[in-house]
């Protein structure tokens, strides 16, 4: 049993335009202490995806839909109440968001925001809690961390908010941490220490690690597991020494084929033709098509259900939902092993 | 691809400060340029990279003249920008225009695409008949691949690229000679990010233009430019063509920025083999004494030097230049 499963998740949003149809049918698995990774662009899904996980969307005008599946360790989320799931957040599963600075509050001292934490979920007295979130604010890689833990928010850089985002998330001592772009408000070389930082956690602490990007490097830097998202579903799934190397979804394939290098030139790009559809109308079939260079009738017409690639090799089949290390994509005809270089 | 010889643009000792605190606390001064000095051939693709606070951003601005420089001069073709008459001003507004990282920000909300050209036409091409206007428009927006239906519609219903696409026709629109592109596809999603590239690229061979990309990111900046400038608080650390410097970086803070920039492993778990630069940009406030980069360098010398002493950008003569004590034997070694 995977720490978290999610089956056929659905979530829905009511907009201007009509019913968006964001998170359509998301089947996820985390293992435990695995760091798995989520990768999309604008408008995939992915955000809300995070958010739904732990019941944290606004009523008002999102829906998760009947028939949505999301077990921690085997209990089931969706629809537990919120006193239920108060008991989850923060101690079972945390998250990091992208701006630090919008989720911290101004107007309390790092450290008083991270024994705030620690009172609630692992009911520390003053003292107790006074050192222990020192030594968190030690633990992601803040010097001088005893004084730092007065400073306020804006007396801090960029990349030491989120280091201490990510101490206040530890307070809990989450069996999984959620990261939804954790580096993408940030300097280049900071970047890279962050998610350094994200990595050592997650083996240090035997913590599972669930990480959300548009950028493909992050993902492939950090995580095991890569899920590709597009159209509010996972269209590619599998090991990331897989799945970079070897993409099967086109779509995966263009996200690769259009990223630059610093290491040559290339006389043209090759980007995926047009952008992401809107979720208010995806298209009819494969919800890729009309940005497919390889599409026929077929796809225009029926939409392909996730394929296992593993079973595949022994004569085919459709995949068991799920199954976080499988080889599977969402393509009627998975692609040729074309090479990416690199 | 190259310039054709010609400098375009000259920016000498450019400083820019800004005032902080209230009058009581006078004196703490945001040194965002601290003496900066290029120039841009005619006809190359610049680049301008630099992480945030190093002041690529007042340099653009300052080139503009959006800003008045605390010292040192701007020229376009030898005339200071700064100083420009009115009527000269006007000239200068049609030579050189900017391409924003926001295209919704930069954009009227209420006013269809059309009109907005339309209303540049207007000020800048007061010979042009309402009907010539009208099939520049339709020309202009068919230059960046934009449907002459695309006249009719507000900014907000436009996507990401195509409002991106929206902002290069507004600047194309006066017949520029150099396009400064500010984060140009920063706000974009990778698959639209190289759509946008290669338009950038193919205007530019097309109508001739001089660009002078500013951004954070090195792999937009290896695709499209002739030579780049790295800024780290508001000084050029190194120059040269970008092939050079990409392939065999001189200064260690180019070398950090390129680490963290290397391009996927096809492997997992590569973090730990990482060059991870220690320490973030300082502030521009309070920038460390000598050479400003010496709290994060890796190998800063020891003794005295890095901390008290600014290196200077060398060899003075040749293409490629670096600020760096240590640097400057690997450039003019044999």
């Amino acid at each position: 049993m995977s720490l978290l499963e999610v089956r056929n998740l659905r979530t829905h949003l009511l907009t201007q335009d009509g019913v968006a149809r964001a998170v359509d049918g998301v089947d996820l698995d985390i293992p435990e202490g695995e760091a798995v990774g989520v990768v999309g662009e604008s408008g995939s899904g992915k955000s809300l995806l995070a958010l739904s996980l732990l019941g944290l969307l606004p009523k008002r005008n999102c829906e998760v839909l009947e028939g949505s599946s999301v077990r921690f360790r085997g209990a089931e989320l969706v629809g537990a109440g919120e006193k239920n799931l108060r008991r989850i957040r923060g101690r079972e599963v945390a998250m990091v968001f992208q701006e630090p600075m919008t989720s911290l509050n101004p107007v309390y001292s790092l450290g008083n925001q991270i024994r705030e934490a620690l009172t609630l979920h692992r009911d520390m007295g003053r003292k107790d809690s006074a050192g222990e979130a020192v030594r968190l604010l030690e633990e992601v890689g803040i010097p001088d961390a005893a004084a730092r833990a007065k400073a306020f928010p804006h007396q801090l850089s960029g990349g030491m908010r989120q280091r201490a985002m990510i101490a206040m998330a530890l307070a809990g001592d989450p069996s999984l941490l959620v990261a939804d772009e954790p580096t993408t408000a940030l300097d280049v070389t900071v970047q890279v220490q962050i998610l350094a930082l994200l990595r050592r956690l997650q083996e240090e602490r035997g913590m599972a690690l669930l990480l959300i990007s548009h950028d493909l490097r992050v993902v492939a830097q950090v995580c095991r597991t890569v899920f590709v998202m597009y159209g509010g579903r996972m269209v590619e799934q599998g090991p990331t020494s897989e799945v970079f190397p070897r993409p099967k979804h086109p779509y995966t394939r263009g996200l690769l084929g259009s990223r630059l290098s610093v290491r040559d030139r290339r006389s043209r790009l090759r980007p995926i033709p047009g952008e992401v559809p809107e979720a208010t109308a995806w298209p009819k079939g494969c919800r890729f098509h009309p940005r497919c260079a390889e599409v026929v009738q077929i796809c225009r017409r029926e939409e392909p259900p996730m394929v296992s690639l593993s079973l595949e090799a022994r004569g085919g089949g459709l995949a068991l939902p799920g199954g976080g290390s499988e080889r599977a994509a969402r393509c009627w005809f998975p692609g040729p092993e074309e090479k990416e270089g690199q | 691809m190259m310039g054709k010889g010609e400098a375009l643009l000259e920016i000498r000792d450019l400083r820019n400060e800004f005032p902080q605190g209230t009058r009581g606390r006078r004196g703490r001064k945001l040194q965002a340029l601290r003496g900066v000095s290029l120039a841009v051939m005619e006809g190359e693709s610049f680049g301008i990279v630099g992480e945030s606070g190093s002041g690529k951003t007042t340099l653009a601005r300052t080139i503009l003249r959006l800003l008045r420089p605390t010292r040192g001069t701007v020229k376009y073709r030898g005339m200071d920008v700064h100083t420009l008459a009115a009527k000269d001003l006007l000239a200068f507004r049609k030579k050189v225009q900017i391409v924003f990282q926001d295209p919704f920000g930069s954009l009227n909300p209420r006013i269809r695409a059309g009109r907005m050209l339309d209303e540049v036409l207007q000020v800048h091409r007061p010979d042009l008949s309402r009907a010539a206007r009208g099939e520049r428009v339709e020309e202009l927006l068919s230059l960046v691949g934009l449907r002459p239906e695309a006249a009719l519609r507000y900014p907000h219903e436009f996507s990401g690229g195509q409002r991106q696409r929206l902002g290069i026709a507004r600047a194309l629109s006066v017949e520029p000679e150099l396009l400064i592109l500010d984060e140009p596809v920063s706000a974009l999603d990778l698959s639209v990010q190289a759509q946008i590239l290669n338009l950038l690229v193919e205007l530019k061979a097309s109508l001739g233009l001089t660009y002078i990309l500013i951004t954070h990111d090195l792999s937009v900046l290896r695709q499209v430019t002739d030579r780049v400038g790295v800024f780290y608080l508001g000084e050029v650390v190194e120059i040269g063509p970008t092939d050079a410097l990409f392939d065999d970086p001189a200064h260690p803070y180019t070398k950090g920025l390129l680490a963290a920039a290397e391009p996927l492993k096809e492997s997992e778990g590569e973090v730990g083999q990482w060059a991870v630069l220690p320490g973030e940009p300082p502030s521009a406030i309070h920038p460390p004494t000598g050479c400003a980069f010496h709290p994060r360098c890796p190998h800063p010398s020891k003794g005295p030097g890095c901390a008290d002493e600014a290196p200077s950008l060398q060899p003075a003569n040749k293409p490629r230049k670096v600020a760096c004590f240590k640097a400057r034997e690997h450039l003019t070694g044999p």
